[in-house]
């Protein structure tokens, strides 16, 4: 009997460990895995924390693991977790992304079952529950695959007080014109002994090659051109409109109004801008409530800061940017309804997300709550989006726009020849999309 | 003796040294084996991370060998590892000299010239940003010397030079300490004997301590050459690789094509390519060291 209790033991152990397994996957609470973007300790990742209480206090029966990691790492860590067969039910994803998420069929569409989670019977009638085109960006073919909950729009913007110390008016001398800004950069810059000590205008050349798009592509756009040709397959990059984009890039450096070895230094582009760095520079709809909220020398109150349209050519409408991101909910997760009905939920306070997390999330009617209200000037940010595309919505992304950036950078910091450059960045554009 | 008749005792202390051993072996084979090996297969294939690899045969290979961009990261890599070396074993050299003297302050300075190496290299690099900056310290102290502003990481001529001395301030000071030792295993009595047969300092430092040096000179350049290869942070801190392609070295390409376009196929055949560079580079040195020796 002595040797007949081990074998009895385990076999109640093991039996024990079977049932209760069982009873979780039926009775016990579901679990769902949300991986934010939203960095912890940031406003944004720590906002995330009452969204998770709001959801599990109304739905009991999901437990949330909620894993916030920081903008700079994720891009290596989601796909690193897909990999190892750990991806996250549900998961924030930049409209960038959506075509790579989509040809390795990493993402759920929005089918019957979401339809059901977010009240619509039809996805018509869930495009109405947004603002217009707000879903257009996370479209591949017929399918939608998210819900956005970060909506940015990108213009430009001059702080007020450095043009009212060199005697400009912020209303009447704000430039239209790409002219102009040459025009009124040279009363804004400030030199001692030859050399810029501060910039009219800067270059984000130590951000992301999407901050490069945010001025190039702009002004190709203004030009009636593009960095990619419609299907995607070969690059337009050196295009009369290139060349014309750059060389108007080139000349605030020649004309001097920007400084190559300060724009290339400065710790952060839009810390810069409200440090009162340089005076005109692009600009999200994100920038003023931050900026206003701290401590900054040169924008730091109501007042300081004017948003302007994109400087243009002449005859031109002047191009605008939005950029995104989008909760979505993994292809193969065993629980794609809880799963949609968290992703509704955390889309479904568009005035609360924009006080608390500091985004607009493009519901319908957005911009009249109390939340869009708050927003300094609002209605400038909504005015300019007749003119906005995605910005960079490219299919191969990282394959288009770092060879777009060091051409610039070689043109703009080391001198090198215009089309020269774009000739190269084309060929490595059409050798890199075919890989 | 037949393995069977090994005495208990003998059995014993194999078992309890193979215990020893079984982390470090453990720590090579997940860390160190497992990646290559793996890095090798991947290298065959066509893989993003997001769905399962394809084999493709040596096409990644051939692509990347009909890459210009390779071809040049390959040649920035070597010029920043050769600039780097060489002047780090000249100034550890100096500073290994300058610390075995018995000379006052020993230990302080001892501290200050390991000390860069103590701060984390990504705080370093972003230090050294800030000090490159117009206006900034390195700028005051060029314009007093009456240079004037060098454009040091927005020039094509000079970001490499910037780079290479930001990590050469890193890393000379923990490369002086390890001179020091080997300077300290010079026995006395050769160095006494120098002197008495009238070998003045000079004399004394080519034909004395510079042989007796060498196997520390060579573990130097062995180790220094694999660090400098594998060290990209400070290239993605302070200039991303730029301007253009004029700091781009290789550990930043097999990033790039690895983690931000997610050409994990691409990036590991250049891993291999690096690692068959690396392994080459170290048999050759070690070649000449046994050459020398003999």
């Amino acid at each position: 009997m002595k040797r007949m209790l081990p074998i009895v033991l385990a076999v109640l152990m093991c039996g024990t460990f079977l049932f209760a397994g069982g009873a979780q996957e039926e009775k016990g609470p579901v679990k769902l895995i949300w991986w934010s973007h939203y960095g912890q300790g940031t406003k944004q990742g720590d906002y995330m924390d009452v969204y998770l209480k709001d959801f599990e206090a109304k739905y009991p029966s999901i437990d949330i693991e909620l894993t916030r990691v920081s903008h700079a790492d994720y891009i290596t860590k989601l796909p690193t977790a897909v990999a190892a067969g750990e991806a996250p039910d549900i998961y924030a994803q930049t409209y960038r992304s959506i075509p790579t998420y989509h040809a390795n069929g990493m993402m759920a569409p929005i089918d019957a079952v979401a339809l059901k989670e977010f009240g619509a019977g039809s996805i018509a009638e869930l495009e109405k529950q947004w603002a217009p085109n707000a879903l257009d960006a996370y479209r591949v073919g017929d399918n939608r695959y998210g819900l956005p909950f970060e909506f940015n729009i990108y213009a430009w913007g001059i702080n007020t007080r450095h043009f009212k110390e060199a005697g400009l008016d912020p209303k009447n001398d704000a430039p239209k014109y790409w002219d102009d800004v040459i025009r009124v950069g040279k009363k804004l810059v400030i030199k001692e002994g030859g050399r810029i000590k501060r910039e009219a205008v800067t270059f984000p050349f130590t951000l992301s090659a999407a901050w490069y798009l945010l001025e190039f592509e702009h002004m190709i756009r203004e030009l009636d051109g593009s960095v990619m040709n419609a299907d995607q397959s070969e690059s337009l990059v050196n295009s009369e409109a290139g060349i014309k984009a750059m060389q108007e890039l080139k000349r605030r450096f020649d004309e001097g109004i920007s400084d190559k070895d300060l724009s290339n230094t400065s710790d952060y582009h839009v810390t810069a801008f409200a440090n009162g760095e340089f005076s005109i520079g692009i600009m999200g709809n994100w920038g003023q409530p931050r900026w206003y909220a701290g401590d900054w020398l040169g924008i730091n109150k109501p007042g300081d800061f004017r948003g302007i349209p994109t400087p243009t050519f002449p005859g031109k409408d002047p191009a605008t940017s939005t950029t995104g991101w989008a909760w979505v909910v993994y292809r193969d997760t065993k629980h794609k309804a809880e799963a949609w009905r968290l992703a509704n939920f955390l889309t479904s306070f568009p005035s609360e997300n924009i006080i608390g997390v500091g985004n607009i999330l493009p519901r319908a009617g957005w911009s009249a709550t109390e939340g869009g209200k708050s927003i300094p000037e609002a209605a400038f940010f909504e005015d300019i989006l007749q003119y906005s595309a995605p910005l960079a919505a490219y299919t191969k992304y990282p394959e288009v726009s770092e060879p777009v950036k060091r051409m610039i950078q070689e043109v703009l910091l080391s001198g090198k020849d215009i089309k020269a450059s774009l000739d190269k960045a084309k060929a490595e554009i059409d050798q890199a999309i075919k890989d | 003796m037949s393995p069977n008749t090994t005495p208990a005792y003998i059995r014993r202390l194999r078992i309890t040294g193979f215990v020893f051993f079984l982390p470090a072996l453990i720590y090579l084979i997940v860390f160190l084996l497992g990646p290559i090996v793996t890095a090798l297969i991947f290298s065959f294939t066509k893989y993003t991370i997001l769905s399962p690899p394809k084999f493709v045969g040596l096409k990644n290979y051939a692509r990347i060998f009909s890459m210009p961009s390779f071809w040049h990261s390959l040649q920035v890599t070597f010029i920043y590892v050769f600039l780097r070396i060489t002047v780090i074993l000249i100034l550890a050299l100096f500073m290994g000299l300058v610390i075995n003297q018995s000379i006052p302050f020993r230990g302080f300075f001892q501290s200050v010239y390991f000390m860069p190496y103590v701060f984390p290299l990504a705080v370093t690099a972003v230090i050294w940003r800030l000090l490159y900056r117009p206006f900034g310290l390195i700028d005051q102290l060029t314009t007093w010397l009456g240079i004037g502003f060098i454009s040091w990481l927005s020039s094509d001529q000079t970001a490499l030079i910037a780079i290479t001395i930001t990590t050469i301030w890193s890393a000379t000071g923990y490369y002086s300490i390890i001179i020091l030792t080997g300077l300290q295993t010079i026995p006395k009595e050769v160095l006494e004997a120098s002197v008495i047969d009238g070998a003045g300092a000079f004399r004394r430092f080519f034909n004395v301590i510079l042989p007796l040096l060498k196997p520390t000179i060579f573990y130097i350049i062995i180790v220094g050459t694999i660090n400098s290869i594998r060290g990209f942070p400070p290239f993605l801190i302070m200039t991303g690789g730029g301007p253009g392609e004029a700091t781009r070295v290789i550990g930043l390409l097999i990033y790039e094509y690895g983690f931000t376009m997610l050409k994990m196929g691409i990036a590991s055949s250049m891993s291999v390519v690096l690692l068959a560079i690396i392994l080459a580079f170290t048999l050759i040195q070690r070649r000449l060291y046994r050459y020398e020796v003999a």
